[in-house]
């Protein structure tokens, strides 16, 4: 290789391996933030500093569908109208809760253009996830 | 699982470790139950633990939660409640865990894994500045974005603000704090094709992985809900999760799934069970 070429590779190897950008200001540092910082952005709540003295009540499928049978009712008293607690279509707009205007349909069973609670729940119970508990009830003997 | 890490020399392999703590945990929620609930109540009734006490079993049932946490001694006859940890509560919180793990350290409650290095936990930190300046800077010399409103950071203030019970109209018999299973529900009844999967880091003290799958299995809704643990903490975060490929693995088959399917997926607890 002569002095030529061995000076042209060089300059050539010298712009290829160059890393600092023209411009400061087109660099960034990115590091990877400290552990605390990423707790912080994770949390998702914080317990209390002391510790809950509730007594927990046991999970079964029925205690949830009993407190989501709650939820549902305040839902319909929401949705509904104050003077007759019934909800239609214009009651539920009103009160902002368009699930009901969605379903509506669905959910009117006796076609009569407003909603009763047992039209609700029947309508929620068929989409609930979570099986109804099956009740044995004994066979009533009829003489 | 804290003491299982920390404990390297003693580590043994994680599933049938998981099995022997499914076992046991079902034991400590029946004594639960039946013995020592009065115990962390707001006016405590140690009655039927003391009664338990007295029983040839317990001394068995003590030293198995010396040794699972590393936290107390062997129990030794004539031992009480000043002198056994476990004797004055079985039922340990987990911010009292962080504390009395390790003597004159404490461990992160969103990562058992570590101990804190400064004074507040970062679950408890209501502070609200960006200490590692990384937002300001990316924000300035990448987007070239500045702004004359203060950076909020993590407001970390709406800890104290956060109502959990925001409905009076709601009578809640069961505590929102300790879960969120009724909302849950009624979510997905209200939207049925909802998809939920759990993902949980085995050392979060924070939000602990088995009591997502008892509560899910209980309220049965394992066969709708998956639980999923991976070596991690809280919010299984790419920074800190040991498998982490696994955890996009498994957010990947949950995007591609149709709701139906769901109910074909293996619980965690059903997976370790399968030999």
């Amino acid at each position: 290789m002569n002095m030529h070429r061995y000076l042209s590779c060089v300059v050539l190897l010298a712009a290829v391996m160059q890393v600092v950008p023209s411009y400061a200001n087109d660099s960034i540092t990115l590091t990877r933030p400290d552990r605390g910082a990423q707790m912080r952005l994770l949390r998702a709540y914080s317990p209390r500093e002391q510790p809950s003295k509730r007594q927990s009540v046991p999970v079964t499928p029925q205690s949830v569908l009993n407190t989501v049978d709650d939820r549902i009712r305040v839902l319909f008293d929401r949705a509904a109208d104050p003077s007759t607690r019934l909800v239609t279509v214009a009651s539920a707009n009103k009160a902002g809760l368009g699930f009901f205007v969605d379903n509506f349909a669905e959910m009117d069973d006796d076609r009569n253009g407003s909603l009763r609670f047992t039209e609700v729940k029947a309508f929620l119970d068929g989409r609930s996830p979570i099986a109804k508990p099956v009740v044995t009830e004994e066979i009533q003997i009829i003489e | 699982m804290i003491k299982r890490f920390h404990a390297k020399e003693t580590l043994p392999p994680i599933i049938p470790f998981l099995g022997q703590l499914d076992t046991f945990a079902g034991e400590f929620n029946d004594l639960y139950t039946s013995a020592f609930s009065g115990v962390s109540q707001k006016t405590p009734d140690r009655t039927k633990w003391d009664a338990y006490l007295k029983t040839p079993k317990a001394p068995a049932f003590l030293d198995q939660l010396f040794q699972l946490t590393g936290i107390g001694k062997i129990y030794q006859p004539g031992d009480n409640r000043n002198n056994n940890v476990w004797i004055e509560n079985p039922n340990m919180d987990s911010v009292t865990f962080t504390e009395k793990f390790s003597p004159g350290k404490k461990l992160q409650l969103g990562d058992g894994r570590f101990f804190l290095t400064t004074t507040i936990d970062p679950a408890f930190d209501r502070s609200d500045q960006f200490e590692d300046g990384f937002t300001p800077l990316y924000q300035k010399q990448f987007l070239n974005y500045t702004s004359t409103s203060r950076y909020m950071g993590i407001n970390g203030a709406i800890i104290d603000n956060w109502d959990e019970e925001p409905d009076p109209a709601i009578s809640l018999d069961t505590d929102r704090w300790l879960t969120s299973i009724p909302d849950l529900t009624l979510g997905m009844t209200l939207n049925p094709n909802l998809k939920v999967l759990v993902q949980h880091g085995y050392y979060d003290l924070n939000t602990p992985f088995h009591q997502s799958e008892l509560n899910i299995t209980y309220a049965g809704l394992a066969a709708k809900i998956p639980v999923k643990s991976y070596e991690g903490g809280h919010g299984v975060s790419p920074y800190g999760t040991g498998s982490y490929d696994q955890v996009m693995q498994d957010l990947g088959v949950f995007y591609d799934q149709r709701q139906p399917k769901l109910a074909t997926v293996k619980t965690a607890q059903a997976e370790r069970a399968t030999p």
